[in-house]
């Protein structure tokens, strides 16, 4: 991508985030996340002054502060990517858009980091939400959650990128639907393939499915395991960033090519 | 876009091709083989927790979800209130049946007796849980079909409280109509354990070093298909190398194997005795990792991770070991492992103690 393009993106960027904040906000799904995770932050607070007995129960609940929050961030990110191009090009908006001096490129970068950075805003003040109010266990590593954090951010762009690809193949509930279960399941099916499949092969070509399991490690936080190795928290990352980056170009090129 | 170079699509392809199976290489930060959600006492005290009972099944993980499905597809869909007992280990089940494989092999018949002697089952706590078989003190069957208990004190309750407790009238009456319920003065009944045996598998792929789900999969396995349980637990092992708890049971599943043989005479004494040589080895080594993980002291951080149901497993693989030792005609070593590892874990176990107090020459008596 030329310097041009990178700038074209950036104020297309800055553009879009509105726009996508304005479509998160008026399209309710932000309300229901924001519910569920308001009666998960005022059950915690009832059970903090009713007391918590044991450490067991106390990193149940911060453990599921967290991951609802994964979850439900991932949902609705993935709800709100998957509309996007899809959406724009139904309504016909898409061509006052590119009258802009916009390339098509700029348009789907800025998409996808306006979608991000929502996301990634939405899960880093309802993740401190929850962690504030949950109870905390001694021995939990404070270095793990800042891996915890950037790893998540890692799979939300993840996410945000494959759904903007699926969503200019297929339809968009379609894209929803492939999304979603790539996100909840392929953390289990990866696992049960390749216990199944055994060979060197198999093993080898399901490398290429977006593993986004590899990029949770709420419940090793919570689980009082130490953080992750340099390099291999760095592999981890670039793992999430390659997936992205790989899943952007190819979303940049089909939508170049398409015909509107 | 469409302008830039057309090596730079080959570069990427090539990046993504080359770099995800390097990445993929590195080891999975969310598998590792301790962590408090693991441990059985943990999981007690979290599903046994008001947090626990308002979110219903929802749990820390997938492999946890699973364990109370698995209590509820035992208790043919009846839902009982969190009982403690769970974490007993497969110890309690399986050194009974292992005291009937013993006897079977030394052909000594196989009347069962819970004289309190030498052959009782001091677990401290009666088994009754997820895989675990327990005594009915009455007419005994190992074939693990389906069975009822009679009501005994410290069974749990059904979360569906009966007519004279429940406040609803008739109300109550309909729910318990249209809701799995056993009128908990007839006792609980156990289901054949074979609807169990998709969420253990389940359970082990989505947590493959779930050791537990392993020892109890393959408990409940063996009632159907004795090698297939070996291969279960073998892939447990291959998964969980230093899980002392998958070499107890192995050495187990080998016993039973040596038993079905002799019952149906097809095995020499030198293919028993080559089963048995290794169901031995599998103790042994189940000792060897268990004393390895065992704390030593107080002071020990060892102790974080060890709680009193990995105790009570690493006690079992001792007198497995022990009885193995005896029923195989070698009571010097059987006398040596006791007051080795009676040592060690200053136990009051009847096995350990009575043999601990023998000195290697009353053998011959």
């Amino acid at each position: 991508m030329r310097l041009a393009e990178v700038r074209d993106s950036l104020w297309a960027c800055s553009r879009m985030n509105k726009l996508v904040v304005i479509e998160l906000v008026r399209k309710k799904d932000l309300s229901v996340v924001v519910a569920l995770v308001t009666v998960f932050v005022m059950g915690a607070i009832v059970f903090r002054m009713a007391g918590i007995k044991d450490e067991a129960t106390a990193t149940f609940v911060l453990n599921t502060g967290l991951t609802l929050v994964h979850y439900a961030v991932h949902t609705l990110i993935i709800l709100l990517a998957c509309r996007q191009l899809p959406d724009e090009i139904e309504r016909r908006t898409i061509y006052p858009l590119l009258a802009r001096p916009v390339t098509r490129g700029s348009v789907v970068v800025s998409r996808v980091l306006a979608v991000a950075a929502c996301g990634m805003a939405l899960w880093l003040a309802l993740a401190l939400l929850c962690w504030l109010v949950s109870p905390k266990r001694p021995g939990l590593d404070p270095a793990l959650l800042g891996q915890v954090s950037i790893l998540a951010f890692a799979s939300i762009g993840m996410a945000t990128s494959i759904a903007v690809l699926l969503s200019l193949l297929l339809s968009r509930y379609l894209a929803a639907t492939f999304s979603l279960s790539l996100f909840f399941f392929s953390g289990v099916a990866l696992k049960a393939i390749n216990q199944r499949a055994g060979g060197e092969f198999w093993g080898w070509l399901f490398t290429y499915v977006p593993d986004f399991s590899r990029l949770n490690l709420i419940t090793r936080y919570t689980d009082g395991i130490p953080r992750m190795t340099f390099v291999d928290f760095a592999a981890t990352g670039v793992y999430g960033a390659m997936v992205s980056a790989v899943c952007l170009y190819v979303a940049i090129v089909l939508f170049s090519r398409k015909s509107l | 876009m469409s302008k830039s170079s057309p090596i730079r699509p080959l570069v990427i392809l090539a990046a993504f091709l080359v770099g995800m199976p390097l990445l993929a290489r590195r080891p999975h930060p969310a598998v590792y083989e301790e962590g408090w959600s693991k441990s059985p006492l943990e999981r007690v005290k979290r599903n046994g927790s008001a947090v626990a009972a308002i979110l219903g099944e929802f749990r820390t993980g997938m492999s946890d979800m699973m364990f109370v499905k698995i209590d509820r597809y035992l208790h043919a869909g009846i839902a009982f209130h969190n009982h403690a007992d769970e974490a007993s280990g497969a110890s309690a089940a399986v050194l009974e049946q292992f005291e009937e494989n013993q006897k079977a092999m030394s052909g000594s018949g196989h009347s069962h007796s819970h004289d309190h002697g030498e052959h009782s089952h001091d677990h401290g706590e009666h088994s009754h849980d997820h895989g675990e078989h327990s005594h009915d003190h009455g007419e005994h069957s190992h074939d693990h079909g389906e069975h009822s208990h009679e009501p005994e004190n410290g069974d749990p309750k059904p979360l569906l409280r009966t007519r004279d407790e429940d406040f609803r009238g008739i109300i109550g009456d309909w729910h318990r109509e249209v809701t799995p319920w056993r009128d908990p003065r007839r006792g609980h009944a156990h289901s054949t354990g074979v609807e169990l045996l998709p969420w253990f598998k389940l359970m082990t792929l989505s947590d493959p070093h779930y050791v537990r789900g392993y020892v109890l999969g393959a408990f409940w396995l063996k009632s159907i298909d004795l090698e297939e349980a070996l291969a279960f637990i073998e892939e447990g092992r291959r998964k969980n190398p230093k899980a002392f708890q998958v070499f107890y049971m192995k050495g187990m599943l080998l016993s039973e194997k040596v038993r079905r043989m002799a019952e149906s005479e097809t095995t020499t004494p030198e293919n028993a005795t080559d089963l048995l040589d290794l169901a031995r080895e599998q103790f042994g080594r189940a000792l060897e990792l268990a004393l390895e993980a065992r704390p030593t002291s107080r002071e020990d951080p060892k102790l974080a991770s060890w709680d009193d149901y990995k105790e009570y497993d690493a006690i079992a693989s001792v007198r497995m070991a022990i009885l193995l030792e005896r029923d195989r005609g070698r009571l010097d070593e059987a006398i040596r492992l006791s007051k080795t590892y009676a040592a060690v874990f200053g136990s009051d176990d009847v096995v350990l103690k009575k043999y601990a107090s023998m000195n290697p020459g009353d053998a011959g008596e």
